[in-house]
């Protein structure tokens, strides 16, 4: 199908996209990358009466690393893509560029944005997911001024998100990793470039023996919204071997309960995400080991 | 609102709906009929063409985004009546039967030899998974992008194996 007519605003500054989402309210949408809303579009699923282009802003491109407080800011409009090839991404969060391979195909991903991923919030989706569990920042802009939250707080559910009409995310601050971090993402799904049945990330920090002590884990997929396992951490705790991972990985089953669908059961679901979220803390576990030797 | 861009190489002002989709001013307003539309959902990849040397899927493009861009459809790919080397292989692989979705397929493995890099056959795969094929099974198509490369890279003194 084709879109509903619209009235389309190509934006020149931050400034002018906060003041027409002021203006405009609930009649109007955002477009970044078009990979999501577009389908909407086409499929009348969404019939805005404004659609304010962001793609043009350089406000919302590039990303720095600041050694101070040793944070990688990225544009919310670098696409995905650019995770994949981004110098810095490789340096300060190579997560990102391991979620972002999962991503749907070439075309998508040429298109497709960090900061659009984040809004639409499917419950599958990748980039949620791994700036989860790296413990990212949203910076939020609107005509009131500009703040920052925890990404976890920004999920309500299926494609809900506390981000209110006049807003905008502007950035996303992601920590450097620490010393002896490691960190993976795995996934299951039908065919490359679907999204996923389930996945699963984790970022592990290891002692000087070798032992866990601290541990940042997320599941997408198998929940409303991607979410952050506080209980699989907590058990990681003194962890070394895949039978201390494969454990709390089964911490999981008590805290999801992901319902049927045509694509899969919530029982296989289930299985899928705690058999992920183990090897994921096992490749994150054999990473961190693998800077500590190559630091000692 | 009017725009102005470059389609396979030729300048172009046109005034169009700032609703419409780029695929469908290209197919219905400019006559580029190979650019090919069916899930308008960005699932297929057959209306995949090139936007400053990327390719993007102009079912998920508004045609007003166009403007000052590169667009090249599978129309542009050929120079001087001379095929390109992607477009040469599928004839040779017999890499379409009917053919809906080999435009899309062409011009995605145009950006492939474009970007001049080595790619193993699972690499060239998973390049491809954009694109959906109802006839073929692939294998084929896979076989004609392999070649596609392989004499890109033999007859291009700038290719380097990165
Ligand atoms: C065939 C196909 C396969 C895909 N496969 C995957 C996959 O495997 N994994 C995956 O994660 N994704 C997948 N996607 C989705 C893709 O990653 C999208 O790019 C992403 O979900 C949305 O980003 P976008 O920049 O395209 O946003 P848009 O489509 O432009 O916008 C999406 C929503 O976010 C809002 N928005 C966008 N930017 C901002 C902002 N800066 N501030 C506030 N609101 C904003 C828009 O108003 C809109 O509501 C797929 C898409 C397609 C078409
Ligand atoms: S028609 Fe555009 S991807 Fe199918
Ligand atoms: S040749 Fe018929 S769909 Fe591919």
């Amino acid at each position: 199908m084709k879109p509903a007519p619209f009235n389309y605003l190509r934006a020149a500054t931050v400034d002018e996209v906060l003041q027409k989402l002021q203006e405009w309210g609930e009649e109007a949408k955002v477009l970044a990358g078009g990979q999501s809303l577009m389908p909407l579009l086409n499929m009348r699923l969404a019939q805005p009466r404004y659609i304010i282009d962001v793609n043009g802003l350089a406000e919302m491109t590039g990303m720095n690393w600041c050694p101070e407080t040793q944070t990688l800011t990225v544009g919310a409009l670098t696409r995905h893509r650019e995770l994949l090839q981004h110098p810095l991404i490789e340096t300060h969060a190579p997560l990102l560029r391991e979620a972002a391979h999962f991503i749907g195909h070439l075309a998508i991903r040429s298109r497709g944005t960090l900061g659009g991923s984040i809004a639409h919030a499917d419950p599958a989706a990748e980039l949620p997911l791994v700036v989860i569990a790296l413990g990212g920042t949203l910076v939020i802009q609107s005509l009131t001024g500009e703040h920052s939250i925890p990404i976890e707080e920004f999920f309500l559910g299926y494609y809900m998100t506390i981000l209110k009409p006049d807003e905008l995310i502007t950035a996303v601050k992601i920590p450097g990793l620490a010393n002896n971090t490691g960190y993976a993402i795995t996934e299951f799904a039908r065919r490359h470039g679907d999204f996923a049945l389930a996945s699963a990330a984790a970022v592990v920090t290891v002692d000087e023996r070798g032992t866990i002590i601290k541990a940042r884990c997320a599941v997408g997929g198998v929940a409303p919204q991607a979410i952050r396992c506080p209980a699989v951490d907590v058990s990681l705790s003194g962890a070394r071997s895949p039978g201390d991972f494969a454990q709390a990985a089964r911490q999981l089953e008590n805290m999801i309960e992901p319902p049927d669908d045509v694509q899969a059961s919530g029982e296989y679901r289930r299985y899928l995400a705690v058999e992920l979220m183990s090897q994921a803390i096992g490749v994150a576990y054999a990473r961190a080991v693998a800077t500590k030797e190559a630091r000692a | 609102m009017t725009v102005e861009f470059e389609v396979n190489g030729h300048m172009v002002t046109i005034d169009v709906p700032e609703h419409w989709l780029l695929a469908d001013v290209l197919r219905n307003q400019m006559d580029f009929t190979g650019v090919h539309l069916a899930c308008e959902y960005g699932v297929c990849g057959a209306c995949t063409v090139l936007m400053d040397g990327e390719p993007v899927r102009s079912c998920l493009t508004l045609a007003v985004q166009a403007a000052g861009r590169r667009i090249t459809t599978v129309e542009g790919l050929a120079s001087e009546g001379q095929l390109n080397v992607v477009q040469q292989a599928f004839i040779e692989h017999h890499a379409l039967q009917c053919g809906f979705c080999t435009p899309g397929f062409v011009v995605t493995a145009s950006y492939l030899v474009n970007q001049n890099r080595e790619m193993t056959r699972e690499q060239i795969r998973e390049a491809l998974s954009g694109n959906l094929c109802r006839c073929t099974g692939y294998q084929k198509i896979v076989d004609a992008v392999e070649e596609a490369l392989r004499r890109h890279q033999a007859t291009d003194p700038t290719a380097e194996d990165n």
